[in-house]
């Protein structure tokens, strides 16, 4: 089901939620990853592949009244990002999955098993709500990608030009959940 | 406008290619430099590219269209222009395919050796499996001779076989669980007893269950002291024990140090290698599509500049192209621009100086080209304006030319075509064959200079020509006559001038006559008289009747003589006109009532009322009426009388400007005029009657001619036909209704 489009990459964002609780505001998501078959043959090829999921918080701020979104000027209140990275080792056949936050990590034998454990993944940001100005707008914005920085140069062309090679566009593109509940 | 604007966007166009293109080779070396930064720079790189090969396309695209329609339309230079560009492409592309060739084959040769150290090191990671399976297999074979001596032992003592059993088979844990995995016995080096011991793994103990062998390799905690550690978990089957229940065995063994070192460097050569195939890959990928994209740059930049270098070379020739049709056309006033100071700058600047010598020549050329077209336009007025007849034939003795008053002498509407033979002429007008024969006849004699008489029957009756011809004579570089160019006839209507020499012949004759015969008649008149009073009373009646009748003759044929003397004295005096206003309709009407008096029946006049007032001599007028009816009632001799019909009309000339006439019809239906008498009939001494004088039709003749008209005899089915035309002048036009 993962594989299903082989020349089509995705990352989706799937279920993004923003709860709140007395102190924080907690947003969490879960990314749906489908890798295509060059993907994974780079893997298998001894490419170690980083993922960012991304987390931040904005205060909007409109350039003129009832400008539309490209006008805004908004400024990062805070950032976090988990990062994990995907390996393969051919000697046993394995899939490593590592997460470069708490050094954990788990092997697997077949590539399904190592997506599904990416999505599976509930990583979650908390915000204090005392950073938070009630007067003011702001927004969570979630994005979950292949880190292009950690990938030899020779792949990057693929990923920076994702228009001519789209399985190698690895990328959610950022998803945006305005706060509404410091108005109430 | 247009033309501005689409210079700014080709200028901009052009620039912007350029600096994209350049950009596209910069960019695309620094990346073939450094590998490292291709990823970087790709985004710029595609970028740069697709604008400079747009652009490239477009301004290629536009030269090929133009350079096709210029040479379907077959402009000058375009198919230089197709060669040349054709060439040049050749010439572009000939090197670019070779080194293509020779690059994609060198390539092919470097992954063929990259694939061979795959090879190596992926037989190597299998001799290291192979290596590990037969240890495992050793290994279980151990386990397995353990089983005899740990299940004959009872429970109690479990834990000692198993301290000895790990001794001997240098485990490093050895555990035995019942078959539900409880665990029943422990040696271990590698962790202490616990109080509650674990139970064996459920994911191990199910494949035991299903008599599937556990075994695994395993980090260790203490990896840096033990290495890996091999983990096999089998089962033991004896009926012995405990009423025949299986028991399960696991152990640990330490997997040797170097055999681990080997096992992860093999692994990591592996996935280098594998790692730096996969990228070589990449790199031939993204060097195949930079190559591409440089290929396409070069391409393209030699095929613009194909085009470029084309219009720079071929623009000189095609201008001196499009400069040879505007001298082959004769325009010589466009000199071409001279671009350069090369050789081909050196042929413009001749071809310039070629041009302005032929518009120089061309100049003096027309001038004299004028001059002879003004000259022969004079000579032309000259001809036309002239009175003689002129006609101007070619040494093959074609009309090359003809002149008006020949034409109007031959009655010929229409001048004869040039080229057309002189013995043609005859045959398209029959006037001018007595003349036509005279020249060819004279031409065959070969004088040099001839004159003749030619008399022709025009349709105001016999006209007398005066003819002189003469050889054109070409005349050589030294004014020496060299060969014949043709011949120049002149000819002139003399018919006025020979009746104006006989009138004057005939009125001398006249008047003299009637001077010597006039005198003597009244005498013998008298004498005769005389003779006849005197001696007719003393003769007898016989001899009386004799002198009566002899006298009477004499007398008689003296009045007849005073008549004719009278006659002759009339046709030699002619009196002064005394012309007045005259109504032509009463003129006819009166004379033709005198006649009507004595023959109502035989004389018409068939007129109408408007007729104009025209000036002339009342009594002479009447008088050639008088003599033309006369003439026409006696037409059918003494004892009968003839039908004559008058009429009068106004008739308008042809030629515009001309003076509108009185034509005025008096014809008969006597016997009409004999054939060998109608060329002569207006000449003195002419008649067809026994007494007449023949001086009455000349009489008519001079008096209309003194009113400066015509007369001419027509002929009918029946008899004759007097046509007299009076000329009269339009302001005078005072009809007849009105005067």
């Amino acid at each position: 089901m993962l594989l299903s489009s082989p020349l089509r990459a995705e990352i989706t964002i799937v279920n993004p939620e923003l709860r709140e609780s007395s102190d924080n505001f907690i947003v969490r998501a879960q990314f749906s990853y489908k890798l295509d078959k060059r993907v994974i043959g780079a893997l298998q090829n001894g490419i170690q592949m980083t993922f960012i999921a991304e987390y931040q918080i904005e205060e909007v701020t409109p350039l003129l009244q009832f400008s539309p979104p490209f006008f805004h000027s908004n400024r990062e209140i805070l950032h976090g990002e988990h990062s994990f990275s995907l390996s393969y080792r051919q000697f046993n056949n394995r899939y490593y999955l590592i997460s470069l936050d708490n050094n954990s990590h788990g092997t697997y034998s077949t590539i399904e098993e190592a997506v599904d454990r990416m999505r599976l993944r509930n990583d979650k940001l908390t915000i204090d709500k005392s950073i938070l100005d009630r007067d003011k707008n702001y927004q969570v914005k979630i994005r979950a990608s292949l880190d292009a920085s950690s990938m030899p140069g020779l792949l990057k062309p693929y990923i920076y030009t994702p228009i001519l090679w789209p399985e190698w566009k690895l990328d959610s593109g950022w998803h945006t959940i305005p706060i509404e509940a410091l108005k109430k | 406008m247009m033309d501005k604007f689409s210079i700014t966007l080709t200028t901009i166009l052009a620039a912007v290619g350029v600096i994209a293109t350049t950009a596209a080779f910069i960019l695309l070396a620094i990346s073939t430099n450094d590998p490292d930064t291709i990823g970087s720079l790709f985004p710029y790189i595609v970028f740069s590219s697709a604008v400079g090969l747009s652009i490239l396309f477009y301004t290629i695209a536009i030269n090929i269209y133009r350079l096709v329609r210029k040479f379907i339309a077959g402009e000058s230079g375009a198919r230089l222009h197709f060669r040349f560009v054709g060439i040049f492409v050749s010439l572009a592309l000939i090197p670019i395919i070779i080194i293509s060739l020779f690059t994609s084959q060198i390539m092919k040769q470097q992954d063929r050796g990259e694939e061979e150290v795959q090879h190596l090191l992926e037989g190597s990671q299998e001799l290291y499996k192979t290596a590990l399976n037969e240890r495992k297999k050793r290994l279980l074979e151990k386990l397995y001779q353990l089983s005899g001596s740990i299940n004959g032992t009872p429970t109690s003592m479990i834990d000692l076989i198993l301290e000895s059993a790990r001794d001997d088979s240098n485990a490093r844990e050895l555990i035995l669980y019942d078959i539900n995995g409880k665990q029943i016995g422990f040696s271990s080096m590698l962790s202490e007893p616990t109080l509650a011991p674990e139970p064996l793994d459920s994911f191990i103990s199910n494949l035991i269950h299903q008599g599937v062998e556990y075994i695994k390799v395993k980090d260790n905690k203490d990896a840096e002291q033990y290495g890996q550690l091999l983990h096999i978990v089998v089962p033991l089957h004896s009926a012995a024990i405990d009423g025949g229940e299986s028991r399960i065995l696991s152990a640990y063994f330490s997997i040797p140090k170097p055999l681990v070192i080997g096992q992860e460097k093999i692994d990591d050569a592996v996935m280098r290698n594998k790692r730096r195939l996969y990228l070589e890959d990449q790199r031939n990928t993204v060097h195949n599509i930079a190559f591409i994209l440089l290929l396409l740059l070069s391409l393209l930049t030699a095929l613009w500049f194909a085009f470029y270098s084309t219009r720079r070379l071929t623009s000189p020739i095609i201008d001196l192209a499009k400069g040879t049709q505007s001298v082959a056309a004769g325009i010589y006033n466009q000199p071409l621009q001279q671009s350069s100071k090369d050789d081909l700058g050196f042929l413009v600047q001749a071809f310039n100086d070629m041009m302005l010598n032929l518009d120089h020549t061309h100049s003096n050329l027309k001038q004299s080209q004028q001059q002879i077209e003004h000259q022969k336009a004079r000579l032309e007025g000259i001809l036309s304006n002239i009175s003689s007849g002129v006609i101007v034939l070619d040494p093959k003795r074609r009309v090359e030319r003809i002149n008006a008053a020949a034409c109007n002498i031959l009655e010929s509407k229409i001048s004869p075509a040039p080229g057309l033979p002189i013995g043609a002429m005859s045959q398209h007008n029959a006037l001018a064959e007595p003349l036509v024969n005279e020249i060819r006849d004279h031409i065959q004699g070969g004088k040099q200079e001839w004159s003749t008489s030619v008399s022709i029957n025009s349709s105001h009756g016999v006209r007398h020509l005066f003819c002189r011809g003469s050889h054109l004579l070409n005349l050589g570089l030294k004014q020496k006559p060299t060969h014949i160019d043709g011949y120049v006839v002149v000819f002139d209507d003399i018919t006025e001038l020979v009746s104006a020499q006989k009138n004057a012949a005939w009125s001398e004759v006249a008047r003299r006559l009637a001077h010597e015969i006039k005198n003597p008649l009244t005498p013998i008149q008298l004498s005769a008289d005389r003779l006849r009073h005197r001696y007719l009373s003393k003769m007898d009646e016989e001899e009386g009747a004799v002198l009566n009748r002899a006298t009477n003759t004499i007398i008689q044929q003296v009045d007849t003589l005073k008549r004719m003397v009278q006659a002759f004295s009339d046709y030699a005096r002619a009196p002064e006109l005394k012309l007045v206003p005259i109504s032509p309709v009463k003129l006819l009407e009166e004379v033709t009532e005198l006649f009507r008096a004595q023959h109502p029946e035989y004389v018409e006049l068939q007129i109408n009322d408007n007729l104009p007032v025209i000036e002339l001599d009342r009594d002479r007028m009447r008088q050639i009426l008088n003599n033309l009816i006369k003439n026409g009632l006696e037409s059918l001799g003494e004892n009968a009388v003839a039908n004559v019909k008058i009429s009068a009309v106004v008739t308008t000339s042809e030629n515009e400007g001309s003076d509108p006439s009185l034509l005025i019809k008096i014809c008969d239906n006597g016997n009409g005029i004999p054939d060998e008498l109608k060329g002569e009939i207006f000449e003195p001494y002419a008649t067809t009657k026994p007494k007449g004088t023949g001086l009455g039709l000349a009489i008519v003749k001079r008096i209309i001619e003194e009113h400066n008209g015509e007369i001419k005899l027509t002929t009918n089915k029946q008899g004759s036909c007097f046509e007299i035309l009076l000329p009269y002048n339009n302001s005078d036009d005072n009809r007849d209704g009105e005067s």
